[in-house]
């Protein structure tokens, strides 16, 4: 649980205020671009008719209609806005690497997503629930959908310690086990763990009826790997190190890493997953846009 | 086969050590780098190892080769035949070599002499010849000195006879000359390749000419130093001045000068009329000399010879030094007085006889004098070289022709007693005809009644004396009693320069005795005559000793009893004209014959040059030609350069040898390596290569550098 006085520091009301700001800048910006944000459902508003099929549920035949003109049409809504979403920040040691001037780590901007994602979804109406963790779960924020909720999800990420190593599989598992119903399930983080234990859990989470996206946030020093000189590398986790002639091993690292990524995007697609792979050189708005406009195509196939 | 010019740099091959020194022990400063996760970059390292590591041990190689290839390429590589692969074949190289057979080709070290190794290697050089190629050899010195064998005349065989009969000899090496005939020979040569071998110990001496003149046409002179370069184990005899003349069964010193360079020692034998006298040993220290003296007593009249032998030594050719030696019956001297004085107790011949005929009643021994009167006017006529010295009493009245003549005996190696006194008219004439100018002998004129009976003179005494001067050193205790001895007030000199030597001074300072070389010759002042009138001493025991000891040292202290030369040096030979006959010199087994000159004189100046090869050191026999009477003899010794072994400097010669491809051959090589080199197509053909091949090294290793 978040304490009181943490909450309410300065520092961390002076962040917050940027972080909201910065979320609201990118949510506002992106819904003013987005026409139809909204998802389609059968739970709210009418939005069209569409001709029956079997199989569909009889409860949606409009029977009205059905009285003028002979033929079975299946009414459609626009989608339930009560939807439970759940933000998972990896808050590990590793998150907290950042290669730009300006000294932004990947948490940062993951942060950042997170608190955007978050006011994408209580703008929306739809709870919010929040879990920042590394090894173990660091803060966990039950799913509200008050607008005041938002600045709990702040206070927490700017309070948040972490900084040990990464357990994905095992918060998703966690998470996993608490949910009671169909939630959307967001995971933030750099993904630097042992594949195979996260892609099963995602795979578990998925058949669980939960919709996952993941975004794989990296810094671009992680992508490029841009050193010259001979230098020992100290994981930021393990604390062991390593040296290494950056030159030699470049090209090596580079192929290693496409693998990883291309790994998750291949298992993602398969599993229906949303995966956004992204650096901390690429504008969050952008990187919410694209997930958001890849959402709407898939909704309409 | 490869071998090198210049080895010594083979040495800096050391420093490729450092590159290797640095690659494994400079820790190598990492920049620490925090990173989000090693879990890609170890599978990449793994598999990038070995290329880094190949990377370093490419670097590594490149630095190394490169240190390695420029400490090569200073140390002068060549290759034997045809590096290239194209070019003249061995079938078109003309060699002329120069033997330096040289009496300094004697010099030994490891068992075998210079010129046995410049055999050798010459040998090599002819009999490693294949038909087509021309090969000349000459010799400096001995009977084919400046005769050219040639293999396209007479065969390889013929000349390798001539080189097995060859020794080293005495003789002015002439090098130029037999240089300038190379370059005649190889001018006429068709031979692409044409080269002069200079098999010798590149002494200095031998490169005492001016330059050559251009020789027009590419020519390679190869000098090759076979001394082993280290003539500085050599010592040398020479004669040191001996105090005293050789008398009849009286015992006389007789020193020598062994000279080096230090740290050898080696037993210095004389050898007098082919007995040995006895043995010292000799060793002196690093750049300078030691003194050996003997005592010789010898027990015959007449000319005796010796040699003073070094051994064991390097080089044999100036471990020798011959003398002639002339014993005396008595110490022969001349008293410039007549009889009448002789019998006048005031005169100072008075006590000089009767001090003779003292020391000679004890028989034959150090005070045996043999004193003859001659009054001052015969002085001019007498023959003086039969004397040891003479002795002029303070009032003998010698006039200046008298003491020309006297000046001249002095000179040629005699010694002179002078004894003068206060208001002596002739003093003056006497210091400056006896006495060098750099003397500075100042006499002082009589004041008014000086001298004169009953004057009233005072007497002084005797203040100071040089007791270690061999005048006084003999004299033991009777140093006390010449110190109680007084002298006239009244003296002749008052002073004298640095060029004399001050042996007694009296109470004022004025000196009493004087002493200056002259020449070869001694000559003692005494500032006071030897009668009672002047001094007390005439009258005094210790009178006796010391003149016989001044007049022994005036009489000795000359080089006339070694008798000896150096060749190349004057020597004189007195003969009388008489003769009527030419004179030579005879080598006493009668094999060599040397003439010297005709009769024209009473004492003849010779040099012996152009007889070099054929006067070697030894005693000579000076005779009449015709007759073959024996007149006198002569120690014919080794000439001075002979004792001086030193290395001619790299840049000397080729200051001496403009336009010559100058190439000098370390001793080390053998005579295989060194007949390849001579077989050598070219000298430095790898040098440009490994220069560039070095630098390629670098610059890759920089290459690689730069990709890490």
């Amino acid at each position: 649980m978040i304490e009181k006085t943490r909450y309410l520091s300065p520092d961390i009301l002076e962040k917050i205020s940027r972080m909201e700001l910065r979320a609201r800048t990118v949510v506002e910006g992106l819904l003013t671009g987005l026409h139809r944000s909204r998802g389609r459902g059968f739970n709210v508003e009418f939005l069209e008719h569409r001709e029956y099929t079997p199989g569909d549920d009889l409860r949606h035949v409009d029977w009205k209609l059905y009285a003028k003109s002979d033929r079975y049409f299946v009414k459609q809504h626009e989608e339930e806005t009560s939807l439970q979403a759940r933000i998972l920040l990896d808050s590990s040691a590793s998150m907290r690497f950042g290669s730009n001037a300006a000294g932004e780590t990947k948490l940062d901007y993951a942060s950042v997503l997170a608190v955007a994602i978050a006011y994408l979804f209580l703008k929306q109406g739809d709870a919010v629930g929040f879990l920042s963790f590394d090894s173990s779960p660091i803060v966990t924020i039950e799913p509200r959908n008050a607008r005041e909720h938002l600045y709990r999800i702040l206070a927490a990420i700017e309070g948040g310690t972490g900084g040990g190593e990464t357990a994905v599989a095992r918060s998703l598992e966690n998470l996993a086990s608490q949910l009671k119903r169909r939630s959307f399930v967001v995971l933030i983080s750099d993904l630097l763990e042992e594949t195979a234990p996260v892609t099963r859990t995602l795979m578990l989470m998925k058949r669980s009826g939960h919709d996952v996206a993941v975004f794989h946030v990296m810094d671009e020093a992680e992508l490029t790997f841009p050193y010259s000189r001979s230098s020992r590398f100290t994981d930021m986790e393990t604390r062991r190190a390593m040296t290494v002639e950056p030159a030699a091993v470049r090209r090596q690292y580079i192929r290693n890493l496409r693998k990883f990524i291309g790994g998750y995007t291949d298992f993602c697609r398969q599993a229906g997953i949303d995966f956004s792979a992204t650096s901390t050189s690429t504008p969050v708005e952008k990187t919410l846009m694209e997930f958001l406009s890849r959402r709407e195509l898939r909704k309409r196939r | 086969m490869l071998h090198f010019f210049q080895p010594v740099f083979l040495a800096g091959l050391l420093l490729t050590g450092i590159p290797v020194v640095l690659h494994l022990f400079t820790r190598q400063r990492y920049a620490q780098v925090p990173f989000s996760s090693l879990m890609f970059l170890r599978t990449a390292r793994r598999r990038s190892m070995r290329s880094v590591t190949l990377h370093h041990l490419l670097a590594l190689l490149c630095r190394v080769s490169g240190v390695a290839l420029i400490t090569l390429s200073f140390a002068m590589p060549l290759a034997r035949g045809k590096p290239w692969g194209a070019g003249a074949s061995r079938a078109s190289t003309a060699v002329f070599i120069i033997m330096d057979n040289s009496m300094s080709m004697r010099w030994r070290s490891r068992g075998a002499t210079t010129y046995d190794r410049a055999k050798e290697f010459a040998g090599g050089i002819i009999g490693d010849a294949a038909g087509g190629e021309e090969i000349f050899i000459t010799f400096l010195c001995g009977k084919n000195a400046g005769r050219v064998y040639s293999t396209a005349g007479s065969g390889n065989a013929a000349a390798m006879k001539v080189l097995r009969g060859s020794g080293p000899d005495y003789c002015d090496n002439d090098l130029s000359t037999a240089l300038k005939d190379a370059v005649r020979k190889l001018s006429a040569s068709t031979a692409t390749e044409r080269k002069i071998v200079i098999a010798g110990d590149v002494q200095k001496n031998a490169f005492r000419f001016k330059p050559l003149p251009r020789p027009g046409f590419p020519v390679t002179a190869m000098i090759v130093d076979a001394s082993g370069g280290t003539p500085r184990e050599n010592l040398t005899v020479a004669p040191a001045p001996s105090p005293g003349s050789l008398i009849l069964g009286v015992p006389a010193p007789l020193c020598f000068e062994v000279r080096g360079s230090g740290g050898a020692r080696a037993t210095l034998s004389l050898i007098v009329d082919g007995v040995n006298r006895g043995e010292r040993t000799a060793g002196p220290r690093s750049g300078g000399s030691g003194r050996v003296c003997f005592s010789v007593t010898l027990a015959k009249p007449g000319v005796h010879h010796g040699e003073a032998r070094l051994a064991p030594d390097a080089l044999e050719a100036d471990n020798r030094w011959y003398f002639r030696l002339e014993a005396r019956e008595a110490l022969r001297t001349l008293v410039a007085a007549g009889r009448d004085a002789a019998e006048n107790p005031a005169s100072d011949a008075y006590y000089i006889v009767r001090a003779f005929r003292a020391a000679n009643a004890a028989g034959p021994g150090f005070q045996w004098v043999r004193a003859s009167l001659r009054s001052a006017a015969e002085l001019p006529y007498v023959p003086l070289r039969e004397y040891d010295a003479a002795v002029l009493p303070s009032d003998a009245g010698v006039d200046l022709k008298g003491l020309k003549r006297l000046r001249d005996f002095v000179t040629r190696g005699g010694g002179a007693l002078v004894f003068t006194r206060g208001g002596d008219p002739s003093a003056k004439s006497i210091a400056e005809t006896l006495f060098p100018a750099g003397a500075g002998i100042r006499t002082r004129p009589a004041a008014q009644g000086e001298g004169a009976p009953g004057a009233g003179d005072r007497f002084i005494r005797v203040e100071t004396l040089a007791r270690d001067h061999p005048i006084f050193s003999h004299l033991g205790e009777g140093l006390a009693e010449l110190m109680t001895a007084r002298f006239s007030g009244a003296g002749s000199v008052s002073a004298a320069g640095p060029g004399a030597r001050i042996l007694a001074t009296l109470q004022g300072g004025e000196p009493l005795i004087v002493e200056s070389r002259l020449g070869r010759g001694t000559v003692l002042l005494v500032s006071r005559g030897m009668n009672p009138r002047q001094t007390s001493l005439a009258l005094q025991p210790v009178f006796v000793p010391w003149l016989i000891g001044a007049c022994r040292h005036v009489g000795g202290t000359g080089t006339r009893h070694g008798g000896a030369f150096q060749y190349g040096a004057d020597f004189s030979v007195a003969f009388d004209k008489r003769i009527g006959e030419e004179i030579e010199l005879r080598a006493p087994g009668g094999g060599v014959r040397v003439p010297l000159a005709a009769v024209d004189g009473e004492r003849k100046k010779f040099t012996l040059s152009d007889e070099r090869a054929a006067v070697a050191p030894g005693i000579y026999e000076i005779a009449a030609s015709a007759t073959g009477r024996r007149l006198d003899a002569a120690a014919v010794n080794h000439a001075p350069e002979e004792g001086s072994l030193e290395r001619a400097s790299e840049s000397a010669l080729r200051k001496k040898m403009p336009g010559f491809n100058v190439v000098l051959v370390p001793w080390r090589w053998g005579k295989d390596e060194a007949v390849d080199v001579v077989f050598a197509r070219e000298y430095t053909p790898l040098l440009p290569l490994l220069i560039f091949a070095a630098t390629l090294a670098l610059l890759l290793d920089t290459r690689l550098s730069n990709r890490r």
